[in-house]
Parts: C-alpha cells; sequence; structure tokens
C-alpha cells in the first residue's frame, strides 16, 4: 500500500470512527439495533449539502446535519417507547422514509460539493496539504468526540443510560426514565451520524441519496473488530476500540485493493475484505488457545 | 508475533511494493457497481485503446477497482489513486467520477456513463472543460424516442415512465421527458422505484392508464429489465427504450447511442491524452451524435404492434 | 402510610385467558410495619408487590403513598419512595457495571440525575461502610464488575442498593427463593438487620410459611386474589404454620391444598 493509500484509509477510518461510536451507543451500551442509521448519514449529508449550496456558512450547515440525525434518532426510539414498536422495525421505518426526505430536502437525486465553499475547502485554502492535514483534522474530531462520549458515560445521566440497555427492569426500579433516556441516546448517536454524513459528504464531493447503504454495516463491524483487538474493559478502551476498528477495517479494505498486484479483480473487494476481517477476528482466539495449549 | 504473521505481513509488503517497479504507463480504471452498462462501456474503452496500441501489458498497465456500491469506498479508492503514479484515469458513472474528480486535481481524469457532468460538478464548461477532467458524456436521445412513440401509437394520450428518483441520471432524463410530453399535450404518469424488487408493482399499475411505458436509463429499472418486459407483454403496454441493449432484452423499440460507442470516445479521449499529449482540459466533452434505431420483431410480434415502415428502414432488427 | 384500596386486576381481560388476579383487597401498612405476605399460588401476592411498584396498572382502585395518589405513576417515577429487591439475584444489578457503579445508581434513586459525575467521594465513603458491614469482603471490591459475584452476592448487593438510601417502602420479592438454604439465611439475617436499623416500612413475599411467620410484624395470607388472613401482634406472636393452616380451614372453609405452601409448612 503507497503512503498516499495509507493515509486515505486513516483519514476515512477516522471519519467513520464517528459513525463507529455512534453505533456502539445505540448497539452495545443501549442494546438497541439501529437501522436508522442507513438513513441519518445520508440526512446529515443531504442537510449540510443543501445549507452550503444555497449560502450557509459550512460550519453551520455542518452542525445542522448533525442536529438532524438527532431528530431521526429521536423519531426511531419515539416510535419504539411510545409507539411500541419493535426497535428493529422502527429503526427501518425512519430509514426508508428519509430516502424520500432526503431527495426532498435535496431537491434532486445528487447535489455536488466540488467548488463550494465548504469545510474541507478551507483546509486546502489555508495552504494546508489536505494529504496530511484531512486525517489530522478527523482524528482530532474523532478524539474530541471519544473524549465527550467517554466523559458522558460517566456522568449521572451516563450511568443510567448504560444502565438502562443492560438492566431496564432494575433501571426502573431505580428511578430511571427508560424510555426518555433512550430517546436522548439514540438522538446523540444519530448526531454524531450526521455529523459524519456531512463532513464525509464535503469531502467526497457530493450528497447522494443512495450514500447510506450498507452505513450500519460498517458501524457494526468497526465495533466488532475494535472490541477483539482492545479488550473493552474499560469504557474508555471499548470508545478508542471503536475508532480503532474502524481505521483497522479501512485499512483492511486497502490492502484489499491492492490485491489486483496477486491477481485478484476488482469485483473480489468485498471478498477479500471479508476474509481478511474474518481473520482478524478468529486470530486472537487462535492465540490465545494456542498460548492456553502451550502452558498446559 | 508469530512467524506466521510475519510471513504475510513480509508477501503483502513484497506484492505492494511490487507495484513500484513497473516503468510502464499507468492507467487506473475505476466503476462504482458491477453492471451491464459498465461491462459495455469498458468493452469499448479497451477496444478503442487497443486500436491505437494501448494494451494491458504491452507498456500500460491497467488496475481496475470497483466500490462495490460503497461511497465511502470510493472515496478510498480515489484517495488511493490521487496517490499513486497514474497517467490518466477512467472513472465510470457518477458518484465514482465525483470522487474522484474531489481528489484528484493533478491527474488527467476521463469520465464516462455519465448523463450530465455539468449538473455533477465534473466539469465546468462543455466545450472547453478547463481543468483536468474530460469524458464521454451519455445522452439518450429522449426527443428521438418520443417521437417514435408518436408514431408508432397513433392514439397516445398518456405515457408512463418508472424510474428510481435517487438516480441522478434518471431525474435529469424524466425531467427532459415531462417538458416534451406537456408541449405535445401528452400525459405523463411517473412511478418511482427505490429498489429492483418495486419493479414490477410500478409497472403494474400503469395498467389502462397509458399506452405506452417509457424506460428510461435508470440502473434500477434496467436491472430487473427482465420482470418489466414480463409486465409489458402482460398488460399489451409496449416498453419503448432510449439505449438499444435494453431493446435486445425485450423492449419493442428505441433509439440510442450505444454504451460500447461511449466506451470508445472515451478511449479516444484516453489515446489523445496518452499518445498525442493533450490536455484533459482542452478536449471538449464528447456527445454522442450517431444514434442507433433498434426494433424487437420477437415482442413486436407477440404485442401485434405496427410499426412504420419509415422507422423499419434502417432500423437494427433484434430478438429474430 | 401506605394504602391500596379496592385493587382489582385482570390480566389479558376479555380473552379465553382472563385471569382475575386481585378482586379489590384493601391492605394498609403502617410505618415501620415488616409486613409477610404468603399465599398459594395464583393467590396474587406478587401481584399485590406489583402494583405497589408499578409494574402492574390496576383496573380498579387507588394505590397511596402518605396521602399522594401513585397508581398511574409508572415505576421510575414512584421510585422516590419504594425501593425493590427482586427474585432473580441477576435481575436487581448490572453484570457489566461494577459494584460502585451499580451503587451509585441507586444512589440517585428518586433524585435528579444530571451532568455531575456519577462516583464521588461521598458516595465511596457509604458504599464501603454499607458493604463492610455485610462482612462478605464485598467493600474492598467497589471497582469489580458485578458480574464476578457470585448469586447470593449479587443479591446482597442487591439489598444494600435498595436500603442504601431512605425509602418510604422496601419491597422484597421472594428475596432468597433462588438462593441457597445457606445463603438464604445469611440474606435474611442481614434483611432483618438492615430493616430493624432504618426502621423501614417493609412488604415481603415469601412461599416459605416458616419465613413470613418467623419475620416481620404482620402476616398476610392471600387466597384467589383476595385476603384470607391478616394477623399481627399478639394473635400472631408464637404462631406456628400449622396454627396458620388451621386459621385458614376456618376462615375459608376449605382445606389448604396448594404442595408448596404445605410441604414448606413442614419444613
Amino acid at each position: 500500500m503507497s503512503m498516499t493509500a495509507l493515509l486515505g484509509a486513516l483519514e476515512l477510518g477516522l471519519l467513520t470512527g464517528l459513525l463507529a461510536l455512534a453505533v456502539f451507543l445505540s448497539f452495545r451500551v443501549l442494546n438497541f439495533p439501529d437501522l436508522t442509521v442507513d438513513g441519518s448519514f445520508p440526512l446529515g449529508a443531504a442537510v449540510c449539502a443543501a445549507l452550503i449550496v444555497a449560502g450557509a456558512n459550512p460550519y453551520v450547515a455542518t452542525f445542522a446535519g448533525a442536529g438532524a440525525g438527532a431528530l431521526a434518532g429521536a423519531l426511531t426510539a419515539y416510535l419504539n417507547v411510545r409507539l411500541k414498536i419493535l426497535h428493529l422495525l422502527a429503526g427501518i421505518l425512519v430509514m426508508v422514509g428519509l430516502y424520500s426526505i432526503n431527495l426532498r430536502v435535496m431537491g434532486a437525486p445528487n447535489v455536488p460539493l466540488i467548488g463550494t465553499h465548504t469545510v474541507i475547502s478551507d483546509i486546502e485554502s489555508a495552504g494546508l496539504q489536505p494529504k496530511y492535514a484531512l486525517p489530522l483534522l478527523f482524528l482530532g474530531i474523532a478524539a474530541v468526540a471519544a473524549a465527550l462520549l467517554t466523559w458522558f458515560l460517566s456522568t449521572e445521566i451516563g450511568l443510567a443510560m448504560r444502565a438502562t440497555g443492560e438492566n431496564p427492569r432494575m433501571s426502573s426500579a431505580n428511578g430511571i426514565n427508560t424510555g426518555r433516556l433512550t430517546i436522548v441516546g439514540l438522538a446523540i448517536s444519530n448526531a454524531l451520524v450526521g455529523l459524519c454524513g456531512a463532513l464525509f459528504a464535503q469531502s467526497q464531493g457530493s450528497s447522494d441519496a443512495a450514500m447510506g447503504s450498507g452505513m450500519i454495516v460498517i458501524g457494526l463491524a468497526s465495533v466488532i473488530i475494535g472490541e477483539n483487538i482492545v479488550p473493552p474493559r474499560l469504557m474508555v478502551l471499548a470508545v478508542v476500540g471503536a475508532i480503532a476498528g474502524s481505521v483497522l477495517y479501512r485499512l483492511v479494505i486497502g490492502f484489499a485493493l491492492s490485491g489486483n498486484v496477486i491477481g485478484l479483480q476488482a469485483q473480489d473487494l468485498n471478498i477479500i475484505t471479508a476474509v481478511m476481517v474474518g481473520v482478524a477476528l478468529v486470530l486472537p482466539r487462535l492465540r490465545a488457545t494456542l498460548k492456553r495449549r502451550s502452558a498446559a | 508475533m508469530n512467524t506466521l504473521c510475519r510471513a504475510a505481513l513480509a508477501a503483502a509488503a513484497l506484492a505492494a511494493s511490487a507495484s513500484c517497479w513497473a516503468a510502464d504507463k499507468l492507467i487506473g480504471i475505476t466503476y462504482y457497481i458491477e453492471h451491464p452498462v459498465v461491462v459495455e462501456l469498458l468493452r469499448g474503452f479497451k477496444d478503442s485503446l487497443k486500436a491505437e496500441g494501448i494494451e494491458d501489458g504491452k507498456g500500460y498497465r491497467f488496475e481496475t477497482q470497483s466500490a462495490q456500491g460503497s461511497p465511502v469506498t470510493a472515496a478510498q479508492i480515489a484517495k488511493k489513486f490521487a496517490g499513486e503514479p497514474f497517467d490518466l484515469v477512467l472513472t465510470l458513472s457518477t458518484p465514482s467520477s465525483q470522487a474522484m474528480v474531489s481528489a484528484v486535481k493533478d491527474k488527467p481524469i476521463v469520465f464516462a456513463g455519465v448523463t450530465d457532468p455539468l449538473g455533477a460538478k465534473l466539469v465546468g464548461n462543455l466545450e472547453k472543460p478547463g481543468g483536468n477532467v474530460t469524458g464521454s458524456k451519455d445522452a439518450p436521445p429522449f426527443d428521438k424516442v418520443f417521437e417514435l412513440i408518436r408514431a408508432t401509437i397513433p392514439n397516445l394520450k398518456a405515457v408512463g415512465i418508472l424510474y428510481n428518483a435517487g438516480e441522478a441520471n434518471s431525474k435529469s432524463q424524466v425531467d427532459q421527458i415531462r417538458l416534451l410530453a406537456k408541449a405535445a399535450g401528452i400525459e405523463v404518469f411517473e412511478v418511482t422505484v427505490a429498489k429492483p424488487s418495486d419493479v414490477q408493482a410500478a409497472a403494474q399499475s400503469f395498467a389502462g392508464k397509458v399506452q405506452a411505458i417509457f424506460c428510461p436509463n435508470d440502473g434500477t429499472v434496467i436491472s430487473n429489465f427482465e420482470v418489466l418486459n414480463r409486465v409489458q407483454l402482460e398488460t399489451r403496454i409496449p416498453v419503448f427504450a432510449a439505449d438499444v441493449s435494453t431493446v435486445n432484452r425485450g423492449a419493442v423499440a428505441g433509439i440510442g447511442a450505444s454504451f460500447y460507442q461511449g466506451g470508445l470516445n472515451a478511449g479516444r479521449i484516453a489515446a489523445d491524452i496518452l499518445k498525442r499529449g493533450r490536455k484533459a482540459g482542452d478536449i471538449a466533452v464528447v456527445v454522442p451524435d450517431k444514434f442507433d434505431t433498434a426494433i424487437n420483431v420477437k415482442t413486436q410480434q407477440a404485442l401485434g404492434l405496427a410499426i412504420p415502415e419509415s422507422i423499419r428502414q434502417g432500423a437494427k432488427l433484434l430478438g429474430q | 402510610m401506605i394504602e391500596l384500596k379496592e385493587i382489582e386486576v385482570v390480566f389479558n381481560p376479555g380473552t379465553p385467558i382472563e385471569m382475575r388476579a386481585l378482586k379489590g383487597p384493601t391492605v394498609c401498612i403502617d410505618r415501620s410495619e415488616f409486613v409477610t405476605v404468603i399465599g398459594t399460588n395464583g393467590a396474587g401476592k406478587s401481584t399485590l408487590l406489583n402494583v405497589l411498584s408499578g409494574e402492574v396498572s390496576p383496573l380498579r382502585g387507588t394505590v397511596k403513598i402518605d396521602g399522594a395518589d401513585v397508581t398511574r405513576l409508572p415505576t421510575h417515577a414512584r421510585s422516590y419512595a419504594i425501593s425493590r429487591v427482586f427474585q432473580d439475584p441477576l435481575a436487581g444489578t448490572c453484570a457489566n457495571l461494577t459494584i460502585l457503579e451499580n451503587l451509585a445508581i441507586a444512589f440517585r434513586r428518586g433524585k435528579r440525575r444530571g451532568l455531575g459525575g456519577g462516583i464521588d467521594r461521598k458516595l465511596k465513603d457509604l458504599a464501603r461502610e454499607r458493604l463492610a458491614r455485610v462482612g462478605l469482603g464485598l467493600e474492598k471490591r467497589l471497582d469489580d464488575k458485578i458480574g464476578l459475584l457470585s448469586g447470593g452476592q449479587r443479591q446482597v448487593v442487591s439489598l444494600v442498593m435498595a436500603t442504601l438510601t431512605p425509602v418510604q417502602l422496601l419491597l422484597l420479592d421472594e428475596h432468597t427463593a433462588a438462593l441457597d438454604p445457606r445463603t438464604a439465611d445469611v440474606v435474611m439475617k442481614l434483611t432483618q438487620e438492615i430493616v430493624a436499623e432504618q426502621c423501614l416500612t417493609t412488604l415481603m413475599v415469601t412461599h416459605s410459611m416458616r419465613q413470613a411467620l418467623d419475620y416481620g410484624t404482620r402476616t398476610i395470607m392471600m387466597h384467589e386474589g383476595r385476603v384470607a388472613i391478616d394477623v399481627q401482634g399478639a394473635q400472631r406472636t408464637g404462631m406456628t404454620a400449622a396454627d396458620l393452616l388451621k386459621m385458614f380451614e376456618t376462615v375459608r372453609h376449605e382445606q389448604v391444598t396448594d404442595d408448596s405452601l404445605l410441604l414448606s409448612a413442614a419444613a
């Protein structure tokens, strides 16, 4: 893998690290399998792009994208908590509905951001080389998000949220309004997703109606890979692990993209990725088993 | 780290560094998702280059990458290409092209399979793009297809169109058809589909409302065209297409510039850049000007549709 | 004072499996009373407890805590006054959180939760003090995840959590039923100590007649959704299980046929 490809993988891995944090919060902390992600990612992108093209400040537009994501997450949680719709279905309903909403927000299936004033173009005009500056920027953003999330989960509300996900009955008995916390939690989670979408659209040059497809899979893979490489003994390790998993996933894809050198073809990308991720998941366990056997 | 791990890493490093050996010229190709259109474009591209002596292994190396439908992977491919010594990059379809144009400013990019490069902000100007990007644009001849429909169906009052509102290419096509229909006083029934499995219900909803169905060059509809074809035969509403290969698959008639032709055009541009040293920014975006009319005889007989002789003459007769 | 008035509870109304769990009993519990509730299967004792905790909503009737009508309040909204120890030792704690974190959650029961740090000095001191009294060495393992503890130890922690802050009613839901006899004994003794020390108003549902009579100040026996026997004070002192069964026959003109009740009476 060339240096640029490596930096590119790092950059994207850190950016989608936000997505991994979001899925960690919904899936692991709240125990809520949230499929809204496939809809809130393009929603964040759509809102941000529509605002930028209409002349708004790109930083405001980016936060607006996060805000839109938060609303989507809150809606999914509301459907589950108040209307008693199964969490998987609630997420699917919102995700499906958002497809149409995103098209409305953009007014077109695709809103190009090439040549507009974005957060990314600011970096370029500041004379910084995007190749190095963007990975650093996204590292900074991921670090801040991780720190905030770790801190939040140690507060009274955060602790209550963790209890809600693990043992809702005990939580209620201890005065925790599990319904309200689920709504807040999913809002925060999808705000991260919306933020990720908004930044991604600016970095890749467009917001597209179909860009959400498969995002939940990327998020889940990142979280699970992360748990396997960084044992989540402490909350801060679990959070950092999610981001590390996201970066590792992109690195794996980066290696898979170089597969053509050893005769693999373009259409084999997905299976190469799947095999490499499978190996990455099994390897730590194999090593532990071998160590145990040799110690016995 | 055990020996197995170390060996694997060494092999990978060696393989990766192997790509640095070549003094060959490097051509990068990327597309968004596997699709019959992509196959046709690539075929045309490679044939066109071959005719100019540019072939994989003969002083040139081709590297092809597919984003397999993931926007993040498309971005990663773009960043990868940005940092490697490609002499030219071919991008197929709008999402891959946008990602590449965002990431690569210092290498020539040739796009193909894009309906609206101006709207997608790939170029600022079709005649003289000015930057490092040019290419071959799709331009399905809607006006001609529309005339074809009117000529074939004398008592035409309403036309049905189905498309995926999420595809940028399709929306611009449908907008143009809507204008043409309005000018001719013909009603348009539009139904959108979000995924291939929606096609059947959408097509069946036209029954009793329209006398013809127009199938635009829409990835979602075209990928499930067999279903649309079946509905065509069941409801006996003829389906017209803006592309010859769709007629081959069963649309009763259509006019189109072939995607193979689009690939050829892109290849010619690439050869201009690689062999004749022209700059991408100076090469005008190629708009197809040659169109083929095609008729599917089998479908025509099954529907009992009469096609005017003036159209039959010079048309490609398919499905025999 | 805790008041349950004419509580009617029907499960699956209007269906073939409709069950009238509570048929209008009225129970008043005074401050510092330790009430034990016993009954046959399906007598309604667990339902009674769940109506108090808020997990079951009665069709008719009211629940009042010190005059405040809490009938329609959800569980979390009445937790300022009511705490509970579940029967399942795993149900009362979060396995993936540490002992200290679990106690922190119990500590904020009934209070507003904000962005303040979940764990502070005051809590740590309180936790150490309460756990030290139990004598199981848990006060030295505050940062261990609860999942590492045995069932009995988890139930002890649940008990400490339920009594960490002052409450108006402590609900004990057959909280020793899932423990082995030795651990059950330890937990019951601990329960008695804590209740006496804090003068807690307590309602304990139990399946064991002996336990119902050996502990507490008042015993209620439920049968088919109503209160069949309610004894306290002099009448109750020295009563044995056999006495209770005889009283039941007199009152209800029928014999107790519930196996588990009879077996526990013999124990």
